[in-house]
C-alpha cells in the first residue's frame, strides 16, 4: 500500500501550516497603530 | 511582572521536574524522549534542513544588500571588542567543548560507518565531509538568524533582549502574539537549560577521563564522575555571584587560546603534510557540497543510512537550534556596533573556518592512523567514544601536557557556558531584566547542575543527545518566526526610510 503514516501526515500538514502563517505574517498590512 | 513572575515559576518548575525524573527514572526519561524525537524526525527532516538552508541563504544573502550596511545600534556605535576576541567569544559560546570531546571521534565514528560501503578514500573523504558540515556553516547560519533578530529589534527598535520581544513588538496588542510570545521565551528557557544540561554533562565525562587518565586508571569510575562533577558545581557558582564584567571574554580567550595551541601542536608534531593536505582537501569539498548537503536528506538510502542521518547531522541540526536562544542573545550582546554585513561574515566564515581546520587536523590524524597504522583509534569508535581525543594525544609526545592543557580548556568552557546560560536563563526569566539578581542566576546554576546530572545519569552521548534534542524541538518553529520577524521589519524599516527621505 502506498498510503503513509497518519500522525506523518498531520504532522507535515502542520509543518505546511506553519509556512503558510509565516508568509502571511510577511505579507499581511501593518496592523493600525492603537494611539 | 506578574507574567514574568509566572514565566519563571513555570520554566523552574519544568527544568527541575525533568531533572528530577531523569535523576529517578533516565531509562523512562529517554525513552520518552526517543519516541518524540523519532517522529518529529521520521516526519519532518525535509522541514529541519530546509529551514537551516533558508537560513543560510538569507543571512549570506543580507551581505550582498543595502541591508548589510546598517549597524546594530546607533549610526555612532562602534563595536566594543576587537575582531579577534569578538570571535573567539562567540566561538567559545557556541562550540567550545563539543568540538574537544568529538575531534576526533566524529569523522572516525562516519569512516566507520561509511566504510563497508565505501571504497576507504571515499569513506575517508565523506567521514571528514559530515564533521566540517555537522559543525559548520549552518549552525553559524541559526545562530546568525537568533543573534541578528534580537540585536536588530535590541539595538535598533529598543525592545528588550527576549525571544518573544520581536514578535511582540512588531504585532503590538494582538493576542495571538501575546499568546507565542511567552510560550516562546518559555520554550526558549527549557531549551538553553536542556541543552546547557548536556554540554555540562558531556564536559564531566571528557574531564573524568582526562583525570582518570593522568592518574593511571583504565576508565573514569562513577566515582571520579561524581568528583568531577561536583568541582564544577564549586567551580562555576561563585562567579554567578558576581558581575560577568570582563572576566567572561578573558576566560573565553585562555580556552580558546588553549584550543587553537591544540590544534598547532598536532598539526606541528603529527604527520604534517598529510594533515595540511586533510585541511585543505576537507575546505575544498565542503565549499563544493556545502548547499546541496545542507539539503540532502538520505531518503534513498536505505533505512540504515537514515538513522545514521538523523541520529547525527539532524540531531546537530536541531541541537545548534537548542542553543540558539542562548548563543544568540550572547552573540547580540556582544556584536553591538557591527554593520549587518561585519556580523554575518564574521559569526559565519570565522568559525566555520576554525572548525574546518580543526576536524582536517584531528580527523585527519585519526583517518592517517585507521588507513595506515593499527586502526586502534577506529576500534575506540565502536567502545570508548570519550576517551579517543586523549587517545590521540596519548600518541603524541608530551601527552601529560596536552592531557592537562584538554581538561583545562574543558573545564575553561564548560565553566563560561554555564555562567553565561544562568545569566541568560536569568534575564529571560524576569522579562529581559539585563542585570538579574545573583539569587536568580545561582538558582539556575543549581538547576543547570541537576539537568547535568540527569544527563550523566541517563548515560551515553547519544543519550545526551537525545534529550538536547527534545528540549529544541519546538525551537525549530520559533526560530522560523524570529526569521520571519527580521524580514518584515527589515521591510517596515526600509518603507519608513524611504518615506522620510521623500519628504
Amino acid at each position: 500500500m502506498l498510503i503513509g503514516d497518519p500522525i506523518d501526515t498531520v504532522l507535515n500538514l502542520g509543518a505546511f501550516a506553519f509556512i503558510g502563517a509565516m508568509i502571511w505574517l510577511i505579507m499581511r498590512k501593518e496592523p493600525d497603530k492603537p494611539e | 511582572m506578574q507574567s514574568s513572575r509566572l514565566l519563571l515559576a513555570t520554566s523552574l518548575s519544568l527544568c527541575a521536574v525533568i531533572g528530577i525524573w531523569g535523576v529517578v527514572d533516565p531509562a523512562g526519561l529517554l525513552a520518552l524522549a526517543k519516541t518524540i524525537v523519532d517522529q518529529y524526525f521520521f516526519s519532518r527532516g525535509w522541514f529541519v534542513m530546509l529551514s537551516v538552508t533558508i537560513m543560510l541563504l538569507f543571512c549570506l544573502g543580507l551581505t550582498f544588500t543595502r541591508f548589510g550596511d546598517l549597524r546594530l545600534g546607533k549610526d555612532t556605535d562602534r563595536p566594543e571588542y576587537s575582531t579577534p576576541t569578538w570571535i573567539a567569544m562567540l566561538f567559545a559560546a557556541g562550540m567550545g567543548v563539543g568540538l574537544l570531546f568529538w575531534a576526533v571521534a566524529e569523522p572516525l565514528t562516519h569512516f566507520y560507518f561509511a566504510k563497508d560501503a565505501l571504497p576507504a578514500p571515499l569513506a575517508a573523504e565523506q567521514a571528514l565531509l559530515a564533521a566540517n558540515f555537522n559543525w559548520g556553516i549552518h549552525a553559524w547560519a541559526i545562530y546568525g538568524t537568533t543573534a541578528l533578530t534580537i540585536a536588530y529589534f535590541s539595538f535598533r527598535r529598543g525592545t528588550p533582549m527576549l525571544v518573544s520581544a520581536p514578535v511582540k513588538n512588531l504585532f503590538p496588542g494582538e493576542t495571538w502574539a501575546t499568546v507565542v510570545g511567552w510560550m516562546s521565551d518559555f520554550m526558549a528557557i527549557a531549551a538553553i537549560a536542556i541543552g546547557v544540561g548536556g554540554s555540562v554533562a558531556m564536559g564531566v565525562y571528557q574531564v573524568a577521563d582526562g583525570v582518570s587518565i593522568l592518574t593511571g586508571g583504565e576508565t573514569a569510575t562513577p566515582f571520579m564522575i561524581g568528583a568531577v562533577f561536583l568541582v564544577m558545581v564549586a567551580a562555576y557558582i561563585p562567579p554567578l555571584l558576581v558581575d560577568l564584567g570582563s572576566g567572561m571574554a578573558r576566560l573565553s580567550n585562555i580556552a580558546m587560546c588553549l584550543a587553537i595551541g591544540l590544534v598547532a601542536y598536532t598539526i606541528i608534531l603529527g604527520p604534517t603534510e598529510y594533515l595540511m593536505n586533510s585541511i585543505i582537501s576537507g575546505i575544498g569539498l565542503y565549499v563544493a557540497e556545502v548547499v546541496p548537503r545542507g539539503l540532502q536528506t538520505f531518503t534513498f538510502f536505505g533505512d540504515e543510512a537514515n538513522r545514521w542521518f538523523q541520529d547525527w547531522t539532524l540531531t546537530y541540526m536541531v541541537w545548534w537550534i537548542a542553543w540558539g536562544p542562548f548563543v544568540g542573545v550572547f552573540v547580540a550582546r556582544i556584536s553591538r556596533g557591527r554593520t549587518i554585513r561585519e556580523f554575518v561574515l564574521g559569526v559565519l566564515i570565522g568559525p566555520t573556518l576554525f572548525s574546518t581546520i580543526w576536524f582536517g587536523a584531528f580527523g585527519g590524524v585519526g583517518l592517517f592512523e585507521a588507513l595506515n597504522g593499527q586502526g586502534e583509534l577506529l576500534a575506540m569508535t565502536q567502545t570508548n567514544v570519550e576517551r579517543m581525543t586523549f587517545a590521540l594525544l596519548d600518541r603524541l609526545p608530551l601527552s601529560t601536557i596536552t592531557t592537562l592543557a584538554t581538561i583545562a580548556a574543558a573545564f575553561l568552557f564548560i565553566v563560561t557556558s554555564v555562567v553565561s546560560a544562568a545569566f541568560v536563563l536569568g534575564m529571560f526569566s524576569t522579562g529581559g531584566n539585563p542585570n538579574p539578581s545573583s539569587k536568580v542566576r545561582v538558582i539556575w546554576g543549581v538547576l543547570l547542575g541537576i539537568l547535568g546530572a540527569a544527563m550523566i545519569l541517563s548515560g551515553s552521548a547519544q543519550a545526551m543527545k537525545t534529550l538536547i534534542a527534545l528540549g529544541a524541538l519546538p525551537f525549530v518553529l520559533i526560530t522560523g518566526l524570529l526569521l520571519t520577524c527580521l524580514i518584515r521589519a527589515l521591510m517596515l524599516d526600509s518603507r519608513t526610510e524611504a518615506a522620510n527621505a521623500d519628504r
